[in-house]
C-alpha cells in the first residue's frame, strides 16, 4: 500500500487557505509542520486559474507527489512526534525489506526496527546540525548493519514539532572503500603487514604496560643483500621476496608479536609480554634463521639475510620515538658488525651517532670553507731514485678539530656520497699541481668504489684533464680491488673506458684482502703497488720478501711495474730491488708534503741515506679511497 | 679447544633490574662479536657467570668484567679447558630468582653466594646449567 494517501487523508481537514497562511510556522490542525508541507503543498490545488475542477486538480498533485515520493533514489520515511509513520517510500521498504503491509501510517517506529534488526554503527560526527532557537529543525546522521550486511546511512532532520523526516540510502559500498582506505593506511600495501603508522600507534598504546612492570622489545630488521637481488633480478622478484620474507616473519613471530614493514627491506617487531631481553634474543635468533635459508623466486635460489636492531623499554625509554630511534640505531651497529648479527641498542650509541652527524655536517661544507689541501708524496725510480711519480694524499684541516686523520672522515664520505664532490675536488687540484712539473712525472690519485659506483668518475677524470692541461697519460688512477668486488663486469666496463682515454690505472694495495689474480687476469693494470705490511718485513727476508719477489715476478710476466709502498729504510729498499721492484715510495725518500718540497726534490734528489725529513704526518699517511700508502 | 671460566661477585649496593639489563645487553653485543657464550645469575645480591670461548678473547674480557664497579669481591672460581660449550647459542642468558626453580635451588642447597667451602666450580656450573636449563623460554 502507498503511505502517501494516508498522509492526505489526514491532511484533508486543513482548509487550503488556513495552511496557507501559517507556512512553516506551525502544524495545523494539530499536525507537525513537516506533515504541513504536504498541506501546503495540497493547497495550491483549486486556486483560480488551475484547470479543471478543485478535485481533479487534487487528484493530479496528489499523483504527481506519490509518483515524486516514490520514485526517490533514496529511502524516505517521515514519523510524528510520537515516532509514528506518517509516510515512507518505496525505496524504504526495499532498503529495510519491509513489507508494504507494515509500512501503514501509525505504524510505531520500534516496529518497523524489530522487523529487521540491525546493529547500529558509531558513527563520526553523527550530528550534523544542533537545533536552534526559533524552532529551527536539527539534522543528524545514524548507521546501522542489517543481518545481511548491507549498511544504511539514514540522515534525520528533526523538526521542531517533534516530528522527523529521515532519508536512507545503501552505504555498504562506501563503509567498504572507506574501511579498504583506512586500511591502506596502516598496513603496507604489499605484504599486508601493518605499517609505521600502525606500529607507533600500537607501542604508544602498548608503552603505559611497562610503567605496570612489563618489558616490551622493539626489533628492526633490515634485509642484506636485497637491493642485490632487485638488480639483477628486478623490482617484480624483490617484491615477490618482500612477500616471501613477510611470510617468514610471521611464521618466526609469535601470537601477540605485532610484525610492521616501515618501507623498502626495513621490518620491525613489536614483542609483548615475554622477559627481556631473552624474549627478544629467542626472536632474533629465529628471524636470522629463517632468513637465512635461500628464497625460491620463479626458480632462482636467493641468498639473503638479515640483521637485527634491538630497544627494550623501559630501559631504552618508555615513548614510542625514543624506543624507534634507539631500535634503529642499534640496527646500524649490527650492520657496521657485518650479517646475521643481533645487537642491543646501547646508549654510547646514541653519543657515537650524533657526534657522527656533526662530522658528517662538517665534511659537508670542507670543500667550500677550503678546508683541504693535498699533500704529495714521491714515487722514485728503484735504480736511478728520479722522481718518476707523485701521489696526491688528501688533508682535512678543521678550524676546531684540527687535522683530521684521513681514516675518520673518508669512510663517512664514502657512506654518504660525499667522497664524489671530494674526489673530484682532489682530481682537479692533483691535475693542476702536476702540470707545474716535468713531463715526465706523473701524478697518481686514489680513486673510491663510491666514486666507480656513481658513474661521474668518468665526467670527473675528463674535466680535471681539460681545465688543467695535463696529458691524460700523466694521470694514473689508484684503485684497490674493492672497486672490483661489487658489480665487477661495471667496474671493467669504466675502467677500461678510462685507460682508452690514455690514463694510466694501478692497483693498490695489492697482497691484502681477497688479492685475487683473477682481477689482474680481467684488466690490464699498468702498475702493482705492493702493500706496506709486506715492505716493512722484507728487509729480514723470509716470507715477506719471497711475497713481494713472487708479486714483481709476476707483474714482469703480465707487464705490469711494480712499486713498493713503504719504503722506510736503506735496508727495506736494498731488499725491495734484490726482489725485482721497479718503483719505490716511502720516508726513505719523500714525505707526503706541499708541492714545492716535491719541486725541490725534483731540482735536487737526496741520496736515500736515511728517512726523508720534511712535515710529518701526524696520522699514517693516507689517501682519498682511505689508504696508508706513506 | 675452549676455556671456561666461573666466578661469583657480590652486586654494588643499589643494582636494579636496568643496571641488571645494561650488564646483559653489554655483555651481548660484545660477546657475540668475540663468540663468548655463558650465563649470569643474579640471586641474592651475588652474581653468579660462567663465560666460556676462545681463551684470549674470554681473558680479555675478565678483565673488563674484573674492573666493574658495578660488582666487588669478585671471586675467580675455576677457569678450565674445555672441548665443548655448555652454553652453545646464549651469548649470555639471564635469570634473577623469579626465574629459577626453587626445586634446583633445593636441590644444590643453594646459599646466598654460593660459598666456596661447598662450591666448587664444578658444581656453581652444574647450578648454573640446572637454573637456565628449567627455565621455560617463553619468548
Amino acid at each position: 500500500m502507498n503511505p502517501l494517501p494516508a498522509l492526505i487523508e489526514r491532511a484533508g481537514p486543513e482548509r487550503p487557505d488556513a495552511a496557507k497562511a501559517r507556512p512553516w510556522g506551525g502544524a495545523a490542525g494539530g499536525l507537525p509542520p513537516a506533515f504541513g508541507i504536504a498541506a501546503q503543498g495540497l493547497a495550491g490545488l483549486g486556486e483560480p486559474g488551475e484547470p479543471g475542477e478543485p478535485g481533479e486538480g487534487l487528484a493530479a498533485r496528489h499523483a504527481l507527489y506519490v509518483l515524486a515520493i516514490e520514485q526517490l533514489p533514496q529511502g524516505l520515511s517521515m514519523f510524528d512526534g510520537d515516532d509514528r509513520l506518517l509516510v515512507a517510500n518505496r525505496r524504504y521498504r526495499e532498503l529495510w525489506q519491509l513489507p508494504e503491509s507494515l509500512c501503514q501510517p501509525g505504524a510505531r517506529f520500534v516496529d518497523l526496527m524489530a522487523a529487521n534488526p540491525a546493529v547500529e554503527l558509531p558513527c563520526h560526527d553523527p550530528y550534523l546540525s544542533e537545533a536552534g532557537e526559533a524552532g529551527e529543525s536539527s539534522r543528524r546522521r545514524r548507521e546501522w548493519r542489517l543481518r545481511d550486511g548491507r549498511i544504511i546511512g539514514v540522515t534525520i532532520t528533526r523538526l521542531p514539532g517533534g516530528a522527523c523526516v529521515a532519508l536512507h540510502e545503501d552505504i555498504t559500498e562506501r563503509h567498504r572503500d572507506q574501511a579498504q582506505v583506512a586500511y591502506l593506511a596502516r598496513h603496507d600495501a604489499l605484504t599486508g603487514l601493518p605499517n609505521r603508522a600502525q606500529l607507533s600507534d600500537e607501542m604508544t598504546r602498548q608503552l603505559p604496560r611497562v610503567h605496570r612492570g612489563e618489558e616490551l622489545a622493539l626489533l628492526y630488521l633490515d634485509l642484506d643483500r636485497f637491493k642485490a637481488v632487485n638488480d639483477t633480478l628486478g623490482h617484480v622478484a624483490g617484491d615477490g621476496l618482500l612477500q616471501q620474507v613477510a611470510a617468514r616473519l610471521r611464521a618466526s613471530a609469535r601470537d601477540g608479536d605485532l610484525i610492521a614493514r616501515l618501507g623498502g627491506d626495513e621490518f620491525a617487531i613489536l614483542q609483548t609480554g615475554t622477559a627481556q631481553p631473552a624474549g627478544s634474543t629467542a626472536l632474533a635468533r629465529r628471524l636470522i634463521e629463517a632468513l637465512s635459508q635461500p628464497f625460491d623466486l620463479d626458480g632462482h635460489q636467493v641468498h639473503i639475510g638479515t640483521s637485527v636492531g634491538v630497544a627494550v623499554a623501559p630501559f631504552d625509554g618508555d615513548q614510542a620515538e625514543t624506543l624507534i630511534k634507539s631500535a634503529d640505531l642499534a640496527l646500524y651497529r649490527a650492520k657496521a658488525a657485518g650479517r646475521g648479527v643481533l645487537r642491543y641498542f646501547e646508549p654510547e650509541m646514541d653519543a657515537r651517532m650524533q657526534s657522527r652527524r656533526q662530522l658528517e655536517s662538517d665534511l659537508r661544507g670542507a670543500i667550500a670553507r677550503g678546508e683541504f689541501e693535498l699533500a704529495f708524496q714521491a714515487q722514485v725510480a728503484a735504480d736511478s731514485h728520479a722522481v718518476i711519480g707523485v701521489e696526491a694524499l688528501i688533508r682535512w684541516n678543521h678550524p676546531v678539530r684540527g687535522r683530521v686523520p684521513p681514516l675518520d672522515f673518508i669512510p663517512l664520505a664514502e657512506e654518504t656520497g660525499l667522497i664524489i664532490p671530494i674526489g673530484a675536488w682532489v682530481l682537479r687540484q692533483a691535475c693542476l699541481a702536476a702540470v707545474a712539473w716535468p713531463e715526465s712525472v706523473r701524478i697518481a690519485v686514489n680513486v673510491s668504489p663510491v666514486q666507480f659506483k656513481s658513474r661521474t668518475l668518468l665526467r670527473d677524470v675528463v674535466a680535471a684533464l681539460t681545465d688543467s692541461g695535463l696529458a691524460p697519460q700523466r694521470l694514473e688512477l689508484e684503485v684497490t680491488e674493492a672497486v672490483l668486488l661489487d658489480d665487477t663486469e661495471r667496474a671493467l666496463s669504466v675502467l677500461h673506458a678510462v685507460r682508452e682515454r690514455g690514463i694510466r690505472i694501478s692497483m693498490d694495495d695489492f697482497g691484502t684482502g681477497y688479492s685475487s689474480l683473477s682481477y689482474l687476469r680481467r684488466f690490464p693494470f699498468d702498475k702493482i703497488k705492493i702493500d706496506r705490511s709486506f715492505i716493512q718485513d722484507a728487509a729480514q727476508g723470509g716470507d715477506a720478501l719471497a711475497i713481494v719477489g713472487a708479486i714483481s715476478s709476476l707483474g714482469r710476466s703480465l707487464g705490469m711495474s711494480t712499486t713498493a709502498e713503504g719504503v722506510e729504510t736503506v735496508e727495506q729498499l736494498a731488499a725491495v730491488c734484490a726482489a725485482g721492484c721497479a718503483e719505490v715510495q716511502g720516508y726513505l725518500f719523500s714525505r707526503p708534503g706541499p708541492a714545492s718540497a716535491i719541486t725541490a726534490l725534483m731540482a735536487a734528489p737526496r741520496p736515500p741515506s736515511r728517512p726523508a725529513e720534511g712535515p710529518a704526518p701526524s696520522e699514517p699517511g693516507a689517501s682519498c679511497s682511505n689508504d696508508s700508502s706513506t | 679447544m675452549f676455556e671456561r671460566l666461573v666466578y661469583v661477585s657480590r652486586a654494588a649496593p643499589g643494582i636494579t633490574a636496568r643496571d641488571c639489563y645494561d650488564i646483559i645487553r653489554v655483555a651481548h653485543n660484545r660477546n657475540s662479536q668475540y663468540s663468548l657464550t655463558g650465563a649470569l645469575l643474579f640471586l641474592d645480591g651475588h652474581f653468579i657467570q660462567v663465560l666460556e670461548g676462545d681463551r684470549f678473547r674470554m681473558r680479555e674480557r675478565f678483565r673488563v668484567i674484573a674492573a666493574d664497579r658495578r660488582h666487588t669481591d669478585v671471586d675467580l672460581r675455576a677457569t678450565v679447558a674445555c672441548d665443548a660449550l655448555l652454553f652453545a647459542g646464549e651469548w649470555m642468558a639471564l635469570r634473577g630468582d623469579a626465574e629459577i626453580d626453587p626445586a634446583v635451588k633445593a636441590r644444590f642447597g643453594y646459599r646466598p653466594g654460593l660459598p666456596a667451602d661447598a662450591f666448587s666450580g664444578d658444581r656453581i656450573v652444574d647450578f648454573v646449567q640446572a637454573c637456565c636449563t628449567t627455565h621455560a623460554d617463553a619468548a
